[in-house]
Parts: C-alpha cells; sequence; structure tokens
C-alpha cells in the first residue's frame, strides 16, 4: 500500500537508471535550512563572480598604464645599494633579520607558519561561525588583530623609517641614497 | 592507519603486518629516491666564479693602505712584512662591505666592522674572514676564497 | 567564392540570390537546386543557423540563457567552468561584505599573472647578459611590452595583499573551525607559496634591487647553520659532525656561492614553473574542498 504511494509522489522516470529510493532522516547541516534561503548560482552568483572579475581586471589595467613598475639600475654584484630594501612584503622580515639573522629570518617565519597551521586544531569550539567579529570568539579576534597589527607595523617600520645603514630616519628626513 | 590494527583482537594481524610493512617499504624507497634524485641540485661541479686568484707580487702594496679588489670582494692590507686577504662579504647577510676610516661598514643591516675585520656592531656576530696567501712559482701571490680564518691569519711576506 | 545553399520553394519559384535575370533561374541557382535534390538532409545540416545551433549543442547542452530554475540548475550542472561551484546558493553566502570576494580576487589576480606571465616568456631570457637590457626593451621597444610588465607587478603586489586580507577574512569569521581545518591549512601553504613565487621572481629583472634582495634572502637561508652548529655543538666528542646545513641550502637555492648565472636559471624555473604548477593544483584543491566541506561557512552552522 504504501509503496504505491510513494510511487504517485515520486512517479519513475523510465529514462533513468536510478531513482529515490527512500527518505531518512537525519541531522546534517541542510536540516532547518528553510528553500527560502537557497537562490540560483544563475544568475545571482554568476554577475557577482564576473562583476568583480571586471572590476579587478580595470584596476590593474589602469595601474599598470599610469604606475609602470619600477626598474633600477643594472645590478652590480660590487656595489649594495645603500640601504638594500627587499620588496615591500619582506621588509618586516628584514627589519626582524636587522636583529638577527637566525630568528628573524628562520626561526620566527617557520614558528609563525607552524602556529598558523594549527590555529584550527587547537581553537575547534563550534561558535562564531560564519558571523565577523562574533562576540563569542572575543580572545580569537584580540589574538588575531595582534597579528594583524605587528606585521603591518613592522613592514611600515621598513618601508618609511628605515635609512641608509638600516638606521632609524623619521620621514621627511630620510637622505637620498649613499652612493 | 586504522586498518593495520584489529580493534577487537587489540593486536597486529598477520595480514595487518604484512600491509604495514608493505606501505613501510614503499615509504622508503620513495623517500630514497627522493634523496638521490635531490643530489641533482647539487652538482660535483662548480659552475661560480674560481676561489682562487692571484694579486700579484706583495711589492705593489702600501703598508696600511686597504687596497681593494673589487671584482673579488676582497681587500688586501699590508703591516710591515705581513699579509692579509680580508673578506668584504658581510657576515651577516652576504652584502658587499665598504672600506671606511674605522674599518668596514655593511649598507645594508648597519654591521660595522674594524681594520682587522672584527665586529664593533651588529647584527653581525663573527668577523669577517681572512683568506689564504700562497706563493706561486711564477712568484705572484695567489688568494684562495675557500680557504676561511679568523682575523690575524697574515702571509709572511719572504 | 561563396554558393549560398538554399532550399528551393516550391517547384519553380526562382531561388533568391541565385544571382539570375528575374523570371530566369540562374546558372548557381540551377546547379544548387541539382545538388539540393540529390542529399537535401545534407544540405539542411549545413544551413547557418542549423550548423551553429549544432556545434552550439554539440559543446553546451544548455541554453545560453536559462530562464526556468530548472534550466539555470542545468546550467551549471553542463558547464565544466561552473560545475564546481553549487547550482544553488546560499543568500547569506552571496553578501559583499561577508567574504568581499578575496578569495575569488585572489584567484582572478593568479590567473591575471599567469597571463601576463605566459606573454613575458616570449621576451624575457634568463641570462645575467641579457635579462635586464630586456627589461628595457619591454619598456621601449615591445608594443604593450611595459602594460603587460606592469600587469604582472600590480597583479603580483595585488595578490599578495588579498591574500592576506582573506586568511584575515577566515579567521574573522571563524571560517576555519571543523569541518574547514584543512582547507585553513591548505591556505597557509597557498600563502607561503605565493610569498615565494613574489620573492623568486623578484630575482628576474636582474637590476639592484633584484641582486641584493637575493643576495639578503640566500644569506638567511645560510642561518640554517644555526640548527647544525648547535646540533654539532651538543654531539659527543668524536661523533661524526652534522654538515653546515645552512651553507648547503643557500648553495642548493643559488646553484653557486654568490648569486649569479646559477641562481638566475634556478630562481627562473622555479617561479615559471615548478611554483605556478603547484599553486595551480592547490588552488584547484582548496576550490573542491570548500564543496566537500558544505559549502561556505554559514551562521546557521554555529550558535553566536
Ligand atoms: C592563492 C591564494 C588563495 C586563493 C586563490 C583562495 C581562494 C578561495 C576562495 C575563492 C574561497 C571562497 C570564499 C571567498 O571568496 O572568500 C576561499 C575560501 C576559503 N579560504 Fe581561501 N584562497 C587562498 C588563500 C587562502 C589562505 C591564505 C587561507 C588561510 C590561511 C585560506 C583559507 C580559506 C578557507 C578556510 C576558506 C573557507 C571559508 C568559508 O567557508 O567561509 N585561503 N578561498
Ligand atoms: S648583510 Fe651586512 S648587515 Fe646585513
Amino acid at each position: 500500500m504504501k509503496r504505491v504511494r510513494e510511487e504517485e509522489i515520486f512517479p519513475r522516470n523510465p529514462n533513468k537508471t536510478y531513482g529515490l529510493m527512500e527518505l531518512v532522516k537525519g541531522s546534517s547541516t541542510r536540516v532547518d535550512r528553510g528553500p527560502d534561503d537557497m537562490v540560483s548560482s544563475w544568475p545571482h552568483l554568476l554577475i557577482r563572480e564576473a562583476a568583480l572579475f571586471a572590476g579587478c581586471f580595470a584596476i590593474i589595467l589602469a595601474l599598470s598604464v599610469f604606475a609602470p613598475p619600477p626598474l633600477e639600475s643594472p645590478a652590480n654584484p660590487m656595489r649594495p645599494p645603500n640601504p638594500a630594501k627587499a620588496p615591500w612584503y619582506f621588509l618586516g622580515l628584514q627589519e626582524l633579520v636587522a636583529y638577527d639573522a637566525f630568528w628573524g629570518g628562520l626561526g620566527i617565519p617557520g614558528l609563525v607558519v607552524v602556529a598558523l597551521m594549527a590555529i584550527p586544531y587547537v581553537d575547534r569550539h563550534h561558535s562564531g561561525i560564519g558571523r565577523w567579529f562574533a562576540k563569542s570568539r572575543r580572545t580569537a579576534t584580540t589574538l588575531w588583530t595582534l597579528y594583524v597589527v605587528v606585521v603591518i607595523v613592522l613592514i611600515i617600520i621598513g618601508v618609511y623609517f628605515r635609512g641608509p645603514n638600516w638606521n632609524w630616519y623619521w620621514p621627511g628626513t630620510m637622505p637620498k641614497e649613499v652612493p | 592507519m586504522a586498518v593495520n590494527y584489529d580493534r577487537e583482537k587489540q593486536e597486529l594481524t598477520r595480514r595487518n603486518f604484512v600491509s604495514l610493512s608493505g606501505w613501510g617499504i614503499a615509504g622508503i624507497a620513495t623517500l630514497g629516491a627522493a634523496g638521490v634524485f635531490g643530489r641533482f641540485f647539487w652538482p660535483n661541479v662548480q659552475y661560480g666564479p674560481p676561489s682562487k686568484f692571484v694579486i700579484g707580487k706583495a711589492s705593489g702594496y702600501t703598508d696600511g693602505v686597504k687596497q681593494n679588489i673589487a671584482d673579488q670582494k676582497v681587500t688586501i692590507v699590508k703591516h710591515g712584512s705581513q699579509l692579509g686577504a680580508i673578506s668584504m662579504v658581510c657576515q651577516h647577510l652576504g652584502c658587499t662591505v665598504a672600506a671606511s676610516s674605522t674599518g668596514f661598514d655593511c649598507p645594508c643591516h648597519g654591521s660595522k666592522y674594524d681594520d682587522m675585520g672584527n665586529v664593533t656592531h651588529g647584527p653581525a656576530q663573527i668577523a669577517l674572514y681572512w683568506f689564504d696567501i700562497s706563493l706561486t712559482p711564477s712568484g705572484d701571490l695567489e688568494v684562495d676564497k675557500s680557504k676561511k680564518n679568523d682575523p690575524g691569519h697574515y702571509y709572511n711576506i719572504v | 567564392m561563396s554558393v549560398k545553399l538554399v532550399k528551393p520553394e516550391g517547384g519553380s519559384a526562382p531561388p533568391p540570390g541565385g544571382g539570375g535575370r528575374s523570371g530566369q533561374p540562374g546558372l548557381l541557382a540551377r546547379i544548387n537546386r541539382a545538388i539540393y535534390r540529390q542529399a537535401p538532409e545534407v544540405w539542411d545540416n549545413l544551413r547557418p543557423a542549423t550548423l551553429g545551433h549544432n556545434i552550439y549543442k554539440s559543446i553546451y547542452r544548455t541554453t545560453a540563457f536559462p530562464k526556468t530554475e530548472r534550466e539555470r540548475s542545468e546550467a551549471f550542472f553542463n558547464s565544466f567552468l561552473l560545475h564546481i561551484q553549487p547550482a544553488k546558493i546560499e543568500k547569506h553566502a552571496l553578501r559583499f561584505t561577508y567574504t568581499f570576494g578575496l578569495g575569488l580576487l585572489s584567484m582572478y589576480l593568479f590567473i591575471l599573472l599567469t597571463i601576463s606571465g605566459l606573454l613575458l616568456m616570449f621576451v624575457y631570457v634568463p641570462s645575467t647578459e641579457q635579462a635586464y637590457d630586456r627589461m628595457l626593451d619591454l619598456r621601449s621597444a615591445v608594443s604593450f611590452g611595459g602594460v603587460l610588465r606592469g600587469m604582472h607587478f600590480w597583479s603580483a603586489n595585488a595578490m599578495i595583499t588579498v591574500v592576506f586580507f582573506h586568511m584575515c577574512r577566515v579567521f574573522y569569521t571563524g571560517a576555519y573551525k571543523p569541518p574547514r581545518e584543512f582547507n585553513w591549512v591548505i591556505g597557509v601553504l597557498l600563502m607561503v607559496l605565493t610569498l615565494v613565487l613574489g620573492f623568486t621572481g623578484y630575482l628576474l629583472p636582474w637590476d639592484q634591487l633584484a641582486f641584493w634582495a637575493i643576495t639578503v634572502g640566500a644569506g638567511i637561508a645560510g642561518k640554517a647553520n644555526w640548527v647544525s652548529d648547535h646540533v654539532n655543538a651538543m654531539a659527543p666528542h668524536g661523533a661524526p659532525l652534522m654538515p653546515a646545513i645552512g651553507d648547503k641550502m643557500r648553495w642548493g637555492l643559488l646553484g653557486s656561492d654568490v648569486v649569479g648565472q646559477e641562481a638566475l636559471i634556478r630562481f627562473y624555473v622555479l617561479h615559471v614553473a615548478v611554483l605556478p604548477v603547484i599553486l595551480t593544483a592547490l588552488i584547484i584543491y582548496h576550490m573542491w574542498r570548500i564543496r566537500k566541506d558544505g559549502g561556505i561557512s554559514s551562521p546557521k552552522e554555529s550558535p553566536e
């Protein structure tokens, strides 16, 4: 009796080698998620992705046309420029390296990478997922902000406050490169 | 690798032992192969510049003057009847130091060395190398940059 | 020469475009009709509209303008590029202020880098004698060479920034928590690889910045001597000594004791082949895992 009713609700499609066999109860992430929360990826996702690409491409193109990349004089193994700076994203590291070469260049960065990878295995508390700055995660949020601030401050020091001989200069007092 | 362990019997079954050995052997073989082929990157021939170069006769050098041989990154110093070849590669991270009135200064992260190459200001921690100097059959002197020594490693002019 | 194939209407009406005088079918039109009678279905298949439609359908089985929900889902299932994404998506995941599109932006920038980089490879020569001149040529002698180099430069700098911000977004939204732990680990690898790509690419112009940045960078690798020095200091007297591991690493990176031709070729191969391939593979894996981990994170997964 029951089977007959099921077939009425889910009629067999003769073109398919599979069919709906059974409905089961269960708790998965989809449970309690009303159909109203979902929209078609076409066009809602697609249009956003396309717009993002257009914007990204436009900005990069504009920068390339109006702000060409630098090119210094050809490499001269005899004469390092003073100061000799790495690309900006490594200047935080270079700042550390100026204190201690091993710990600044290998020890601390290595530990940071390991620590980053360990985060999701340490902080597994099931709360605050999917929300920015969830209240229950205040400690985590604070610690991360601290990390970000340190990274950015180190880079800013390296870029704007270090001059010839890696000495400290206030912006504006920075001498031109020493020959 | 839970399959290798019979949870009910709490022991390694024969089948699982064989399986475990198989994985182990495959792992060791892979590591070995990687190690062997890794040697590819450390060939037995050096393509870089040779480590030895000729600096002429001792008579060409003046007492107390730092004579910079720029393309070799070496400075020759003469003190009386002694000759020294000091490396100009900074012991911090390898920039080229410049001779100054107090010794040698590094432009990259501010290390300073005295006239003998000893560190007077960090971040460098060890002194500049002094290289071996030897006499060639032609009577010229030759510096060997692969022979690194502490400061004060002089060659006695005969 | 083009013969316009038209189905002759009725029996005697002259086909349009036959080129004949009025009333009398032209020679071309008569040939056309004769051929048509031989194999009508073949000629039907070659009509531009039919041919176009059939080629399109052979490649892509869904309408290009899906209207019904079903067609819209099929548009995603049936497309190679789109099928890695879900056909239906939670509204929350679409909110710009949730992700700021940062992950996608990282991927877009990587694509721009790949395309501009491939084009640059047609001009660049990894030789200490030529590299710098090729950079000058790009600026002055190659059409749009400067713009291409600019795109590569700006995309690289932007990618490093954007990847870092993406990592921050993932952290602040708790999106690394189970079941997404491993995708975070993959993410950290992506971040590191992105930085290494930047480092290896920096040497290639062979200018002063390039040379000294890599000299110092390789010097840092040499500092791994710290490890072998400490091991050797602790080893019992007479035990075999561990080789100076930092010197080995530095030499392996540069292929020599100094930054020169050997270093340039090593960095070049890493930059244009090894690292991009690894990064591509990891990005694909990163995307696949997003699907397998239940899509992008959502506030419905956990309490506040
Ligand atoms: C080459 C660099 C990277 C690319 C191309 C990339 C791409 C993406 C994309 C497209 C998404 C979808 C959501 C969004 O757009 O935000 C995503 C999500 C994610 N990414 Fe990345 N990513 C990169 C680096 C990273 C890094 C550095 C991390 C962290 C260390 C990371 C961890 C994650 C995680 C955990 C998710 C899931 C987030 C969620 O479910 O809300 N990714 N990534
Ligand atoms: S390389 Fe000389 S101080 Fe860093």
